[in-house]
């Protein structure tokens, strides 16, 4: 009796909260019309971010005191996003676009950093050969849009004959260009026990780490994935790497700067002298992008 | 129904030595015991005799204490290389202080002295058998890695506490323990594969030597980050979901909890129960604020952060979204994800890493936190 009592005075409490919360949502129907019509969303790094963020219905933005700021963009399946990162010659077109979250953490340089949720597939669940076919997508989009793989300055250059033996081995892919064929991909991410595969990448001036990472699989075979992409700035990447040095003076950066290049040049000869006794090639020909034009 | 006393299997008499042949499943329920002893009370050392700890505070604590020493490798087998490389375990010290802090909270107090429904009580028991059963998941399957992840990979699929022999018992006393079978017997799952599948590739970036702590935390961000989410999988959909969220006390509660933000939710990266400890306060407190007077509207950080939390290059706290809704896995997920976000960023951060590590270092010193009250009769599933 008194369970009954309980139920109904709580369902009496849930009807009036449910009422007064109603009241303060935002019409779905008119977020959802606004999301189809406003596609593809531009987003570019620096100043005119923040402007982009702005003018979108969708965005949200969070700024801290310490002069940080979020601005964020979100979207409700079914209806996902399609956006595009501005990058010059390399701009890049993401679609099922859960969430963007763009980050600065200086005024003067702006957006510094987009982290991007993503479905591989327009479905959520697909079949292994539909999500194969998101992934050759992908790889051809990266590939047009002219992103090379990044090798970080203390890392071995590993050749690109070792991809699938170096990926198998828990690493990154190291050839963006090279498109596994169906039988490798299924080989591939059954294999690794993560059931992902990673990219660390670069294309003018900004670094981009992709996760693609199989989430689900359910009992019809029918599997999910999503992909994480982490745009920075190779000048935010390479200042955060060093300790303080927003606190540094133009000269202490550069020497700061050059010094840890002597030690990465250090670091990578041992690791490659190791790779080299682990049966790898190095790729001699790789030449590391001269990031100190963004970071001065 | 059985009580909260329990007794160890493990040998008591001092420097006595057996050789034993470990099995796979004696394996996971050394592990487990291990788990259970680190929220109970020793009762009789002679005889190895615990009694669980009843307070839902303290024991809230005392996870959060556990899942800090696991990220900071003071926890059993620990290797200090790693720290960090249990990367879920820093935010999950963070999110079962919050539990303690929605614990202590004045309202859940007094709602449950002075509001004797099931719909005002329930919820709290539940969010205690959350609280409990995720740490007797997710624990032992940290503590076995650390003790050997090629016996963690050999004996992964044969943990079934259901199975257990010699503390099946034990386990059975817990309190809410006739859960097990909704989490499956706390076997493993794709994302326990997945979550500890990452560790192999983190271990060998965090064992380069010549490299600072920044550049290595740098090389394995995706790996931490996707490691945190794998685990944060499991303990959100295959655990707290199945025993709490889907409550539909819980879910009423989360509603009114929603409109009226008390007991307050936000997740707070610091070992301090409330959030307005790392908000900055008005410089003034004299001069009225207003946009004409500046230096009335300045703002700064008291007491212990003074100085500390105004260099860091982002606030430590995380609120809901204003549309989450916590009851729903999908609508929390969200959130979670943005948390997680903040706690991966002030990582990576140098400054932020070293607040981070500093507040888990008295998070980890919580370990022996007990209640200050006398437990009701209906708490702990019963079991006094």
């Amino acid at each position: 009796m008194m369970e009954k009592f309980n139920r109904i005075v709580y369902f009496i409490i849930l009807l009036i909260f449910g009422w007064l919360l109603s009241a303060c949502q935002p019409n779905t129907k008119n977020i959802e019309n606004s999301a189809m019509n406003q596609q593809p969303y531009i987003l570019h790094f620096g100043q005119q971010g923040f402007k982009d963020f702005a003018q979108h219905k969708l965005s949200r933005a969070d700024s801290h005191p310490s002069g940080a700021d979020f601005r964020a963009l979100d979207f409700t399946p079914p209806n996902l996003g399609q956006i595009k990162v501005e990058n010059r010659t390399n701009s890049l077109v993401i679609d099922h676009v859960f969430s963007v979250l763009g980050t600065s953490f200086s005024k003067d340089d702006g957006v510094q950093i987009f982290d991007v949720d993503a479905g591989l597939n327009k479905e959520e669940f697909v079949s292994p050969e539909q999500a194969y076919q998101g992934y050759v997508e992908l790889m051809k989009r990266l590939n047009q849009a002219g992103w090379k793989n990044y090798v970080v300055r203390y890392d071995p250059r590993i050749a690109k004959e070792d991809n699938i033996r170096y990926l198998m081995e828990g690493n990154d892919v190291i050839d963006l260009s090279y498109i596994f064929n169906y039988e490798e991909w299924i080989k591939i991410i059954n294999s690794l026990t993560t059931n992902s595969i990673g990219y660390r990448l670069y294309a003018n001036g900004i670094i981009l780490d992709i996760s693609l990472n199989r989430t689900e699989k359910n009992k019809d075979g029918r599997e999910q994935y999503m992909v994480r992409y982490a745009f920075q700035t190779a000048r935010y990447n390479q200042r955060n790497l060093i300790s303080d040095s927003s606190e540094m003076t133009a000269q202490e950066l550069e020497q700061k700067f050059k010094s840890n290049l002597e030690r990465y040049k250090r670091l990578r000869e041992t690791e490659e002298k190791d790779a080299i006794a682990q049966g790898y090639r190095i790729d001699e020909s790789y030449v590391d992008p001269d990031v100190w034009q963004y970071v001065k | 129904m059985g009580g909260l006393d329990w007794e160890g299997n493990t040998n008591t008499e001092e420097n006595s030595c057996k050789t034993l042949q470990c099995n796979c499943l004696t394996f996971w329920e050394i592990h487990q015991q291990e788990a259970m002893k680190r929220v109970s009370n020793l009762k009789d050392a002679k005889k190895n005799r615990y009694k669980l700890e009843p307070g839902y505070e303290a024991r809230a604590r005392r996870v959060a204490s556990v899942y800090a020493k696991i990220y900071l490798e003071q926890e059993n087998h620990g290797n200090k290389q790693f720290v960090g490389r249990y990367y879920w375990m820093g935010f999950g010290a963070f999110a079962s202080k919050t539990v303690a802090a929605i614990f202590k909270h004045g309202l859940t107090a007094w709602g449950y002295k002075w509001v004797p429904l099931s719909v005002v009580r329930d919820p709290i028991h539940s969010f205690a058998k959350g609280n409990l059963w995720l740490f007797m998941d997710i624990a032992p399957w940290h503590y076995a890695w650390s003790m050997s992840s090629a016996s963690f990979n050999q004996c992964q699929t044969q943990r079934d506490v259901s199975k257990y022999t010699h503390i099946k018992e034990e386990v059975s006393n817990l309190p809410w323990s006739n859960c097990l079978p909704i989490i499956k017997h706390l076997q493993s799952t794709p994302e326990i594969t997945k979550a500890f599948g990452y560790l192999p590739k983190i271990e060998a970036i965090f064992k380069r030597k010549g490299k600072t702590r920044k550049e290595l935390f740098n090389k394995a961000s995706k790996d931490l980050f996707d490691h945190l989410l794998a685990i944060a999988v499991q303990e959100q959909r295959n655990i707290l979901q199945e025993l709490v969220w889907n409550d539909w006390k819980v879910d009423a509660q989360a509603t009114v909890q929603r409109v009226t933000r008390l007991p307050d939710s936000t997740l707070v990266l610091s070992s301090d129960y409330f959030v307005d400890a790392v908000k900055p306060v008005r410089k003034s407190q004299r001069i009225l604020p207003s946009a004409y007077n500046m230096q009335g509207m300045e703002k700064v950080y008291e007491g212990r952060h003074s100085g500390v939390l105004d260099r860091l290059s982002e606030r430590v706290y995380s609120e809901p979204l204003a549309k989450t809704k916590v009851e729903n896995y999908d609508s929390r997920r969200e959130w979670i994800l943005v948390a997680a976000r903040k706690y991966h960023r002030l990582m990576l951060d140098d400054k932020g890493r070293s607040f981070l590590e500093k507040e888990l270092k008295i998070i980890a010193g919580w370990g022996n936190s007990k209640a200050d009250f006398k437990t009701g009769k209906d708490s702990n599933d019963g079991k006094i």
